[in-house]
């Protein structure tokens, strides 16, 4: 949980104050029996009559456990999508953005698929920006940001964002389709499938042949990257800003289609 | 009451002539709204213009006027206006650090909430920690620490003031039999004059900012601390004082080593009393521009961003449950004068306190999350809020606009035509024939008085607007308060778990109220008389359940041993003994109905409430005062009929 690693000293000095409290206080050692006896009935719950198990269930403790359920879990979420964000952004070479104040769904710890509305600043420069989330808190997160709401982010860093070429995607389509199926005959991948597209150019996944598997994945990735890219930009006269490749585990890939990204490598300018 | 029947009989001629045209004009309706005025309150001709019978603005505008700048009065203001400004730069500087005031730098954020936890737990135990600590977390983490912190320095600045001054003030009153009764009446309208109606004289003499806010603050909550000063001291055994005397105590001795400790409880009771009214004030005076959570608040109101003056509303609802929870349980607190400890256990929590505080300091250059409130921290739930909103209007919309319309065309408009076209000696008679059956001539000349004023004001019918609402309002809280009341006083854990929630509400600073009707009801009149609804209901559902379970138990016992069962002590016993303190409870519901009514013009009404925001605008002194005062006189007569009828009856119940 990287998320929250920097809040670790503050949960630790809350939890300092608490038993200095406990400790210093005069009747600490009712409160400690007081404590040992609750934990005790946690302990042995199990083993009560059922009419008291039912007793412990209030409403009073029901509404409770879920206000708490639910601001927990929001400040998990929230955290944890916070720190993706910083991901994705490194990943779109974007720098010195910080990321503030988040709006999501507050149900979004129990949601797979959602928007979430993100605050961007840089000095005194600040913009809001859609990301759309899929994945959940446990399996990990996949953000995508538009092109249009990455201009917006990128306006606030001062960058110059030229849209080189629009991406095609009905041309580019069948023509890696041909290329990558190529490279499937060549016994240079066993699998490949197009992650998504934007204004960069196409994003895709591969599986490596059980020959390349040994080598240096990020090589292996730019040098897929690079024969795509020449062959769309030189051979076929496509326009294509960048080609990303990434190279994914087999087995859950093979298995599930869930992709757990093993290296990565990119070809052309953007 | 057959005595009185010939005023009923006039007032049903006079509608009757009314109804039949035959009514002369100068009996219809008072001369208010001519086309051409006497006075034009926006000194421009064409727009809205009023009439005074007897022109009461004017003189205090030509007053205030004299005093400002002949007296010098603006010299002294602008003195302490400058001076309380200094006081509240230092009071920001120690909690959020900069150049202004002492010049320090902003304390680690983790001291103060060292210092909530320890204070909480210190005064009430580890629910009143976690409490206030979990507040001052809950400003840290939904990102309102600036706006928290502004607040608390006014309040820092306010409290004490307040406290100082009600208490001198207090001491003086009680010394003086004649200041006494000269402070008594002054108190009572001080307690009913609307919130806004304080602002705008503090805006003219002291200008706007956030002193003026600290003045009007100060102005607001001294009345409740004198008066419990006065009663603390006024409760004051005799056998002590006495006691006092018999072993030489020179007259200052007695006021601080006897009276004054002998009237601690009574003594914090004011002081909690004058922490929660300078909450409830501060959060108004953003209106002058006071800083903090209510500026804030006000800013997020007027641009309908819901979801966000939630999050706010809540934070400053869990400042002023903490704030009281910690004023209360400072007041409960028994000291052990007699226990012989030493000083490390005597001083336990204050030196737990400071090295608590130190580790903060300690810690803090070595891990940044303890230093400031971290950006990284802060979340937002305003989305969810604004979504619920949303939810409301798309699928509650035709429901509640069909609601508002029913109730606006067939209940509210009639009610509101009723009251604002009745011939005005009607009403005279209708108030003069209550005070003289409730209260005898006395009542009857009082009240009469009250309404005198207000239609010589020229303030008739917006009064009767507001009555309308007042009086529609209390009309719901008592069908559904006392009910509830009745409901949870039969049981006395309901008893409990009622008053806990009403002493909860009670806390909440009454601007809050707005948020959820808006987000119900959108901006409009409805939506001011539910906000005057919700806020007012509490008072009589605590009264019922306090007057209900306050009943001696040898009654009941006798009602039990009679054979009754709970219908027939209910209605037999319990409601007969109970209904003075319930009508105590009503009366405090119509007191909260006038006090939010008048808040709840924000939302849109046109009423006294709005003239009293546009004279706030203008920052007209005298048409402000003057519009305080209709609503204070108005309050002041209901106030006076029904705590005379509630002390006969208890007196005719022998219960005094």
């Amino acid at each position: 949980m990287p998320a929250l690693e920097s809040f670790v000293p503050l949960i630790g000095f809350v939890l300092l104050v608490l038993v200095v409290l406990l400790v210093t206080a005069p009747d600490r050692r009712a409160q400690l029996l007081k404590l040992h006896a609750t934990a005790g009935n946690i302990a042995h719950l199990r083993h009560r009559p059922r009419e008291a198990l039912l007793g412990v269930f209030t409403l009073k403790r029901a509404v409770y456990a879920v206000v708490l359920l639910c601001l927990v879990s929001y400040i998990w979420t929230y955290q944890s999508l916070k720190s993706e964000i910083r991901v994705l952004l490194a990943e779109k070479e974007i720098e010195g953005v910080a990321v503030g104040s988040l709006v999501m769904p507050y149900s979004a710890f129990f949601r797979s698929e959602y928007v979430a509305d993100a605050g961007f600043s840089k000095s005194r420069k600040r913009t809001r920006a859609d990301i759309s989330v899929s994945g959940r808190l446990w399996s990990g997160f996949d953000l995508h940001i538009s092109e249009i709401e990455l201009a917006k982010v990128s306006k606030i860093v001062g960058k110059a964002f030229v849209f080189s070429y629009l991406t095609d995607v009905k041309i580019l389509r069948p023509a890696i389709d041909r290329h990558m199926k190529r490279l499937v005959r060549n016994k240079q991948i066993d699998a490949f499938q197009i992650e998504t597209f934007d204004n960069r150019g196409p994003y895709m996944l591969v599986v490596l042949n059980e020959k390349n598997r040994g080598k240096d994945v990020k090589a292996v990735a730019t040098e897929i990257a690079e024969s795509l890219h020449t062959n769309l930009t030189k051979t076929r006269k496509l326009k294509v800003n960048q080609v990303v490749v990434k190279v994914v585990d087999p087995e859950p890939f093979n298995k599930t289609k869930r992709v757990k990204v093993l290296g990565r490598g990119k070809a052309g300018q953007y | 009451m057959k005595g009185y029947a010939w005023l009923g009989a006039l007032v049903l001629a006079l509608l009757l002539a009314k109804s039949a045209g035959l009514l002369p004009a100068f009996l219809d309706e008072l001369p208010l709204h001519l086309e051409k005025s006497s006075i034009d309150t926006l000194g421009d001709a064409g727009k809205e213009a009023y009439t005074e019978l007897v022109p009461f603005g004017l003189i205090l505008d030509h007053t205030f006027e004299f005093m400002r700048e002949e007296l010098g009065v603006s010299l002294v203001t602008r003195f302490v206006s400058k001076r309380l400004k200094e006081l509240i730069d230092i009071f920001d500087n120690i909690l959020r650090g900069g150049r202004k005031g002492l010049g320090l730098s902003a304390p680690p954020w983790t001291a103060l909430l060292v210092i909530a936890f320890i204070l909480g737990y210190s005064l009430k135990g580890w629910r009143l920690a976690l409490l206030s600590g979990g507040t001052v977390m809950y400003f840290a983490i939904f990102g309102l620490w600036k706006f928290a912190m502004e607040t608390l320095a006014l309040l820092a600045a306010a409290v004490p003031i307040s406290i100082i001054i009600g208490l001198l003030v207090g001491i003086v009153a009680y010394r003086k039999k004649w200041l006494e009764l000269a402070l008594l009446p002054i108190l009572s309208v001080a307690q009913t004059l609307p919130h806004f109606a304080y602002l705008i004289p503090v805006v003219v003499f002291f200008g706007i900012g956030h002193q003026t806010g600290v003045i009007a603050t100060i102005i607001f909550a001294v009345p409740p601390m004198v008066r419990l000063t006065l009663l603390g001291l006024q409760r004051v055994a005799p056998e002590i004082v006495e006691a006092g005397k018999m072993s030489g105590c020179t007259n200052l001795q007695l006021l601080f080593r006897v009276q004054l400790p002998s009237a601690r409880n009574e003594l914090l009771l004011g002081v909690n009393q004058v922490i929660m009214q300078c909450l409830a004030m501060v959060v108004i005076a953003a209106f002058i521009g006071a800083s903090g959570l209510g500026y804030r608040l006000l800013h997020k109101l007027q641009s309908l961003k819901l979801g966000q003056s939630l999050e706010i509303g809540v934070a400053i609802v869990l400042l002023a449950v903490v704030l009281d929870g910690l004023s209360r349980a400072w007041a409960e607190k028994k000291r052990d004068y007699a226990a012989d400890l030493p000083f490390h256990r005597r001083f336990r929590y204050p030196i737990l306190l400071v090295v608590m505080v130190a580790a903060a300091y300690l810690l803090a250059p070595y891990f940044p999350i303890l230093e400031k409130v971290p950006r990284d921290l802060t979340v937002t739930y305003a989305k969810t809020w604004d979504g619920l909103v949303d939810w409301i209007v798309l699928n509650w919309s035709d429901g509640l606009t069909n609601f508002r319309y029913f109730l606006i065309v067939n209940v509210l408009a009639p009610l509101r035509d009723a009251l604002l076209y009745m011939p005005y000696p009607s009403v005279l008679l209708l108030v003069a024939g209550l005070g003289l059956l409730l209260g005898g001539y006395y009542s009857a000349l009082l009240t009469l008085a009250f309404l005198v004023f207000i239609g010589l004001a020229g303030w008739w019918d917006r009064a009767m607007i507001t009555a309308y609402m007042v009086v529609f309002a209390t009309f719901i809280c008592i069908v559904i308060g006392i009910p509830v009341g009745i409901f949870s006083a039969l049981s006395e854990r309901r008893a409990k778990t009622a008053l806990f929630w009403c002493d909860t509400f009670q806390t909440f600073p009454s601007f809050i109220y707005i948020l959820p009707v808006i987000m119900l009801f959108q901006v409009n009149d409805l939506s001011a008389i539910m906000a005057v609804i919700v806020y007012a209901i509490i008072p009589a559902v605590r009264y019922t359940v306090e007057g209900i379970r306050s009943i001696a138990p040898e009654l009941e016992e006798a009602a039990t041993m009679a054979g009754c069962n709970t219908r027939q002590r209910l209605v037999h016993l319990q409601l007969p003994v109970a209904i003075p303190h319930i009508m105590l409870g009503v009366n405090q519901t119509i007191m909260f109905a006038f006090s939010m009514v008048i808040i709840a013009a924000f939302v849109g009404t046109i009423d006294l409430g709005q003239q009293i925001f546009k004279a706030l605008s203008e920052t007209n002194i005298g048409k402000g005062v003057v519009l305080g005062l209709c609503v204070s006189f108005m309050a002041l007569a209901v106030d006076h009929l029904v705590t005379r009828w509630a002390r006969e009856r208890r007196r005719l119940l022998g219960l005094d």
